[in-house]
């Protein structure tokens, strides 16, 4: 990605060099447009004066749609936008309820001299096209909601739903993005068996898994779960971005870990889990974690552990988390990720919640913990060459979201810090891809 | 000596005896507890001794088949099986475990087999089929449970017995057609089984192409003298939204029953909680006139003058008018409006001196001055409900009524009398209550008694969870901003008071005179956004153009602005039906004002004028 300020200066000052004249030559088209367009840009500021944090990743997403480019601010405030002005974006702006500053090309300059000086920890991501997301969502109903179709909806970004016909048949390939969300890749039905096993959901949705598995060819859920699971790493390792929330995070790095035994208790794929299923795992097939215990008691509410339980946060009052803080000259890519208005976020639940630091492997970068405790609630790494990013909880403003709650209403949470982590991930694949050295 | 000798040994072996039974028991229990802990491998050498022990004990076998299976050892199992078949080889279990390994093993083949062959070799029992199913069931291989379960029905003494178990796999693997078919057998068997019927049908019915496929089957069935079918075809269409089919059915039904009209009348209440009020009105219209001696015709004729009604006011809120801050009412005499009250004065006929009839003299009433501009008419509707029933939980809003009535009168009098009488009365609601008081405050505000109407306005702002509170809140600014202006604010209160009797033509040139001082800024601002709004009312859109577009242009200067602005973008909306130049005016609001407290109404005109959000792109 280009997204290193120091390739910039290296180039330019090889330029200078090399080309004395061509320094008066730039500055001069730089100047050109301040003294010809009063109304320049659109700073889309993020910071706590924004109206709507929200919707502000929609419309920069729509101006790339459009075709139009834009600068993404890291840590200027709050992580901004930067965009070319045009009437189009200011009245989508005005109408949607996103605060913006329309600004002179000079004023803009400032901005950028800003951003870029070197005593500040700040830089610019040149935002190139919209990304192309898909969202893994089951055909069926499901009595719970998805914290990114929410954000992607309220927002106004597109999407395209995409269930496990579509990976098995390779459309993966067509997509930027993909998230995944409550899904559960060990083939165990979110193991809601002990609490929903006679509701009509449940039942439901464990016939439309078995359906698709005997299209697909599989004698079992569990088996075409882990073929799924597997086509989804295969597509990071290709380039793609993976973004995973709640129980799709460790379910998925479970199923990966399980490929060569069986997990699944009678209830959930119609035989026995192999007794040995513990030792069979085999880590080095996972992205982020290792060295887990699986939960194999089909009863309990808990694939493994991985997840922080519910006694060990404590009380909601104090369930906070912090994000790191990166350079954003030389680390942009967590910096990205980690862009918001504020540093410390209300802490929300989840079938999986947050992860215990110690069965994370160390090649994942740690974005977001709970401070002086082992949970860590954002992570990122990177396989092959493509990344993931795993969030824990379920909803960024429903701290318990129960079986059965209402979806949230966005339009009560604009400025949502939690949620805007997520749209962070949406417009991290937009940011300009750097020449593959060849 | 030898009975000595003997009794003791007796004593010896029953006691090893039970000291054996004990021990096995332990070591079951021990067994038993390791495989609920999920521990197999410790629990296997623990019940392949006691089965080898007991071979006999139908517990320990199932618990060893059990064992074996966890582990996936399934040639153990198989083996097990098999070895307790030579000893009970008409035992219909054992071949269903038999096959039910072999599936876990992976080969259906020889499962299926098992199955098959145990169902031809033993005994043709329904029982055998039931069982071997519900181990096809446990594999979640549903197409071979229904086999078997069909081939059971078939030589069943109870087929209902399977035709229950046939409908639920059907509707599970989605052959809606056949388990709609199996559930309306057993009606054809057992008509007492409707409720049950569908019930099940009804899990179902909404998931897509269920509906479809299921409606064929029961018009089948329908044409049979079983009027079970009718009903379930009438739910079915009511699923359908097909209510007209619906009906005719109902009226087949009421054909043979004879009962009244009771089934018609529920299906009415249905229709209009689901508000399909044509068909409603026609359903009590039906009851009205085919049953007039039924018990049910109360019912009828009260819902009847309900539907008419909700069919009126549904018409109204298409009114063209409403989107305006001020319209004249279409006062209508057409028969639709007088076959309503003639409903009503029916009901008050026959049931006098009721809360009934109290309520529908109220509706008399408000349809005679809302809807007619009938005045003196409504009142004597309202004057009725005060006079006959002082204690009727209706005469609250006879008050009310009144109090509106006298003030479009300009009766000010009148108005305060009727208004301090709901204000005073403790046994009325709170909010009936509080919105007397504003009105009080507003009659005096009208009066010229300004220090009066700030007293009255302070007792009403103290609570600010009052519905009133803003209304109140607007008022008070207004006297608290013009308080050396009295003369001024009279000439404005007046114009209020005109406004409020619809004399918008007067109205308009009171505004106009203090709109045209500009010393007073707010007083002038509001009298020019009311002048406005007059001609607005008056059908004058162009001169209302003009007074908007002046105020908009003032921009700050003018804290009405935004609200000229809004009212210019609903113009072009509502009035012109541009939307571009609508869409054009509300982006031009929030441009301009990004604070105004229109910015919410003029973004959601702009979404709905757009299209559809998930169709618009930003």
């Amino acid at each position: 990605m280009d997204i290193n300020a120091g390739d910039h200066r290296i180039a330019f000052n090889f330029m200078k060099k090399t080309c004395p004249m061509l320094e008066k030559i730039l500055f001069a088209l730089l100047l050109f447009p301040i003294f010809a367009f009063p109304q320049s840009k659109i700073l889309i500021y993020m910071d706590l004066k924004q109206t709507d944090h929200l919707r502000a990743y929609g419309i920069t997403y729509h101006a790339l749609e459009r075709g139009e480019k834009a600068d993404w601010l890291l840590n200027y405030r709050g992580g901004s936008f930067m965009l070319d002005y045009t009437n189009r974006t200011a009245n989508d702006c005005r109408v949607e309820g996103v605060a913006f500053d329309a600004i002179s090309a000079a004023q803009a300059a400032d901005i950028y001299a800003t951003v870029q000086n070197e005593d500040n920890n700040m830089s610019v991501v040149r935002l190139e096209k919209a990304p192309k997301i898909a969202v893994y969502v089951p055909p069926s109903f499901q009595p719970w909601d998805d914290a990114v179709t929410l954000v992607l909806d309220y927002a106004k970004i597109p999407y395209t739903k995409i269930w496990n016909d579509e990976i098995l048949r390779g459309d993966l390939s067509k997509y930027d993005w993909l998230h995944l969300h409550h899904e559960d890749f060990t083939g165990q039905y979110g193991k809601f068996y002990a609490s929903f096993s006679n509701a009509q959901w449940y039942i439901d949705n464990q016939l439309q898994y078995e359906r698709d598995a005997k299209k697909n060819g599989f004698k079992k859920v569990s088996d075409m779960m882990k073929a799924v699971a597997q086509d989804i790493k295969d597509y990071v390792g290709r380039g793609g971005f993976l973004f995973a929330m709640c129980s799709a995070t460790d379910t998925f790095d479970i199923a990966l870990a399980a490929e060569h035994t069986d997990i699944c208790a009678s209830m959930f794929d119609g035989d026995p889990a192999d007794p040995d299923a513990q030792q069979k795992l085999d880590y080095s097939n996972t992205l982020a974690f290792t060295n887990f215990k699986l939960e194999m008691n089909p009863y309990v509410y808990s694939f493994s552990n991985i997840n922080v339980q519910p006694g060990e946060i404590g009380s909601r009052e104090n369930d906070y988390f912090t994000l790191f803080d990166f350079s954003a000259k030389y680390d942009p890519v967590p910096c990205m990720l980690t862009q918001d208005h504020v540093n410390v976020i209300h802490g929300f639940m989840g079938q999986t919640t947050a992860f215990h630091k110690e069965l994370i492997k160390k090649n994942v970068t740690i974005l977001a913990e709970r401070q002086g405790t082992d949970q860590v609630k954002y992570i990122h790494g990177n396989y092959g060459r493509g990344t993931f990013t795993f969030y824990g909880g379920h909803d960024p403003e429903a701290y318990q979201h129960l079986v059965g709650d209402p979806p949230t209403d966005l339009a009560l949470h604009k400025n949502s810090p939690g949620y805007r982590l997520i749209l962070n991930n949406v417009l991290f694949p937009a940011a300009k891809q750097k020449k593959q050295k060849t | 000596m030898i009975k000595k000798i003997l009794f003791i040994g007796f004593i010896v072996s029953t006691v090893l005896s039970a000291q054996q039974i004990y021990d096995e028991s332990n070591q079951y229990l021990l067994a038993q507890s390791y495989i609920q802990a999920a521990q197999y491998q410790k629990a296997l050498p623990i019940m392949e001794s006691l089965y080898k022990s007991q071979p006999s004990n139908y517990e320990y076998f199932n618990a060893l088949n059990n064992v074996y299976t966890q582990l996936k050892d399934y040639d153990a199992s198989i083996a097990l099986i098999e070895d307790r078949m030579k000893i009970s080889n008409a035992d219909i279990n054992l071949y269903g475990m038999l096959g039910s390994t072999y599936y876990l093993k992976g080969n259906d083949k020889k499962a299926f087999e098992v199955w098959d062959n145990a169902l031809k070799t033993l005994p043709q029992s329904e029982v055998n089929y039931r069982v071997i199913a519900n181990y096809a069931i446990e594999r979640r291989t549903f197409d071979k449970a229904i086999e078997y379960l069909k081939k059971g029905q078939n030589i069943s003494s109870n087929p209902i017995y399977f035709a229950y178990d046939l409908g639920n796999l059907y509707s599970l693997t989605m052959q809606y057609k056949d388990a709609t078919e199996e559930y309306c057998f057993i009606l054809s068997i057992n008509p007492t089984q409707l409720s049950t019927v569908e019930g099940r049908i009804l899990t179902y019915i909404n998931k897509p192409g269920a509906l479809a496929v299921s409606l064929p089957v029961v018009e089948k069935y329908t044409n049979s003298e079983n009027l079970n079918y009718k009903f379930l075809l009438a739910r079915l269409y009511i699923e359908d939204k097909s209510y007209d089919k619906a009906y005719k059915i109902y009226k087949e039904i009421e054909d043979v029953q004879k009962d009244q009209g009771a089934q018609l009348l529920n299906f009415a209440q249905f229709l209009y909680g689901e508000k399909v009020y044509q068909t409603s009105a026609s359903v009590y219209s039906d009851i009205i006139k085919n049953f007039p001696e039924s018990p049910f015709v109360s019912n009828a004729k009260l819902g009847y003058a309900k539907t008419l009604e909700a069919v009126l006011d549904a018409e109204t809120s298409d009114n063209k008018q409403t989107w305006k801050p001020y319209y004249n009412l279409a006062y209508n005499n057409s028969p639709e409006v007088n076959k309503v009250i003639a409903a009503y004065v029916e009901i008050t006929k026959l049931y006098p001196h009721s809360e009934v009839a109290n309520e529908a003299y109220l509706r008399i009433g408000e349809i005679k001055m809302n809807r007619q501009g009938n005045i003196k008419d409504a009142e004597s509707y309202f004057n009725r409900i005060i006079e006959d029933s002082p204690m009727s939980q209706y005469a609250s809003a006879a008050y009310e009524d009144l109090g509106k009535s006298a003030l479009l009168q300009g009766d000010l009098n009148s108005a305060f009398s009727y208004f301090s009488k709901i204000a005073l009365n403790g046994r009325y609601p709170a909010d009936k209550r509080n919105y007397a008081n504003y009105q009080l405050a507003r009659i005096n505000f009208f009066r010229g008694n300004f220090q009066q109407t700030k007293d009255e306005l302070k007792n009403i702002l103290s609570n600010l969870s009052d519905n009133n509170a803003n209304d109140a809140l607007e008022l008070s600014l207004l006297m608290n901003t013009s308080p050396d202006d009295s003369s001024n604010l009279s000439a404005f209160a007046s114009a209020e008071l005109l406004a409020e009797q619809k004399k918008f033509g007067e109205a308009a040139s009171k505004y106009k005179i203090v709109a045209s001082d500009p010393k007073k800024f707010m007083l002038q601002n509001l009298a020019a956004l009311r002048e406005g709004e007059m001609e607005l009312a008056l059908n004058a859109t162009d001169s209302a153009m003009a007074v908007f577009q002046k105020i908009a242009d003032e921009n700050e200067k003018n804290i009405y602005a935004d609200k000229a602005l809004y009212l210019l973008g609903n113009i072009y909306q509502f009035g012109l039906n541009n939307k571009t130049k609508a869409v054009e005016t509300y982006e031009n609001l929030l441009a301009k004002f990004p604070n105004s407290l229109y910015l919410d109404d003029a973004r959601s005109q702009i979404v709905k004028l757009k299209g559809n959000v998930s169709d618009r792109p930003m």
